[in-house]
């Protein structure tokens, strides 16, 4: 994503749509956190993480899974 | 064309009579009311009628979207000094300018008003920067919105341009298609005084430009822009009255997807849903090979080859080639988006489309004219709410 001015980002940084194993169909949002850019493709494995932002603020985000 | 007539098809039983259209520019410097009165008193005037005349209105307003530019019927039959109505509605199929028309042509087909009147005005954003365009709340998420600003990811074309990269990646679309698409509208629009770019585009501008949300770049969005247009629709039994060559209305469909947003849909390639084409052509007794040429909303560059797949002009995955070859360029099979399209006419959410397509089927476009044209397609709608007409002479 390049836009800027959107709050607490600074382009570019990658955004996926996310297909969990455990369930087919449930689409899920975050960032793709440890991957370069050029290197995201679709369909690339991936696993979650969960990044702390603020003593109340947590989100579920996303790392390369490697095989 | 071929087919029966179904028994309840408003089948050429309404036909618009008057189109009216300011222009496209980036700031009119009039309030919108100017403008869209203005547009209004064109299309009666092309009519060849008076604010009497006009018994039904529609309009794109709903409390839901914030398109404060945009008349209710109640703000238009003030304004003209009706003494009331006997038909109103917002929009069919949440597909602004063309859904208007839609539901007026219904409402006149099944006898609820005579002449009715759809209007659409935009107004291009003044604010600067980028928060323009975060109206669904970057700093205030709430419903499907809360699952997406929390990764910055809350704005249309981010969205669409998730789906542009599943079209790249896995459905025979390359950006090469694409520029011939952009470069070729930009093309129409130098033809059409009412479009707001005025200056050639070419295939190296369009590729080397700056992302807006990679695969998707500056010359991929619609130009938003200050217009108005307004559409005068009457039975058909009547529009022989009118000034100009009726254009009759086939055929309208529209299609709620199962899912309001853009993001959390099973098969990104089919946003546009096949299930309409499947049931559009048989309804309307017209195929794709009838089409004389097309106008396919083009919010975002990507929403054209969706929309010929979705429709069955082309099968699934070859959309990207049918554009590549030219086949949407003056001369080609299919001329599309005549007039520049959203692109480079203006954003007016097809509303420039209807105009247009009035004009072309009248003989009335000028230097960018289709040869001898019979019928032309209009689709409004880049979400799961669309719309699509056919219109003819």
């Amino acid at each position: 994503m390049h836009l800027p001015g959107v709050p607490g980002f600074t382009p570019p940084y990658a955004v996926a749509v996310i297909e969990l194993d455990e369930q087919p169909g449930l689409l899920t949002v975050g960032n793709v956190l440890d991957c370069p850019l050029e290197e995201l493709s679709i369909g690339m494995p991936v696993q979650v993480t969960f990044e702390e932002l603020s003593e109340d603020v947590t989100l579920p985000q996303w790392t390369r899974r490697r095989e | 064309m071929s087919g029966g007539v179904e028994p309840y098809s408003m089948r050429d039983r309404s036909a618009i009579v008057g189109v009216g259209h300011t222009g496209c520019v980036k700031d009119a410097g009039v309030a919108p009311e100017v403008m869209w009165m203005r547009a209004v008193r064109e299309a009666l005037d092309d009519a060849g009628l008076s604010p009497r005349d006009i018994d039904g209105i529609s309009t794109p307003y709903t409390d839901t979207w914030p398109m404060g530019a945009v008349p209710t019927p109640f703000t238009l039959t003030e304004s003209l000094g009706l003494p009331g109505l006997r038909w109103h509605s917002g929009p069919l199929g949440g597909a602004y300018s063309l859904g208007s028309v839609a539901s007026a042509a219904l409402a006149v087909s099944t006898g609820q008003c005579d002449t009715a009147l759809a209007v659409h005005c935009m107004v291009r954003p003044k604010r600067k920067g980028p928060t323009a365009y975060n109206y669904k709340g970057a700093q205030r998420a709430s419903g499907v919105y809360a699952h997406l600003a929390p990764y910055g990811y809350s704005v249309f074309v981010q969205m669409m341009a998730t789906v542009a990269r599943r079209l790249l990646d896995t459905n025979g679309l390359a950006r090469e298609h694409l520029a011939r698409l952009v470069v070729d509208q930009r093309s129409n629009a130098l033809l059409n005084p009412l479009a707001v770019m005025k200056d050639p585009l070419t295939v190296e501008r369009y590729l080397s430009a700056r992302w807006l949300a990679e695969p998707l770049g500056l010359y991929d969005a619609d130009m938003p822009v200050d217009a108005a247009i307004a559409v005068v629709i009457t039975r058909s039994d009547r529009a022989g009255d009118c000034r100009h060559t009726p254009v009759l209305v086939r055929h309208v469909s529209t299609f709620l997807g199962p899912r309001p947003d853009w993001v959390f849909q099973a098969d990104y390639a089919e946003l546009f849903p096949v299930e309409l084409g499947r049931d559009f052509w048989r309804r309307a007794g017209i195929e794709p090979g009838d089409l004389s040429f097309a106008q396919i909303q083009d919010g975002f560059s990507v929403y054209v080859p969706m929309w010929l797949e979705a429709l069955g002009i082309v099968k699934r995955g070859e959309a990207g080639g049918f554009i590549g070859d030219g086949n949407l360029a003056r001369g080609g099979t299919l001329p599309t988006n005549t007039h520049g399209g959203n692109l480079s006419e203006g954003r007016l959410q097809g509303g420039g489309a209807v105009v247009e397509t009035v004009r072309q089927l009248r003989g009335e476009a000028g230097e960018r004219q289709v040869d001898r044209p019979s019928v032309g397609l209009i689709t409004v709608g880049g979400s799961p709410t669309v719309c699509a007409a056919l219109l003819h002479v």
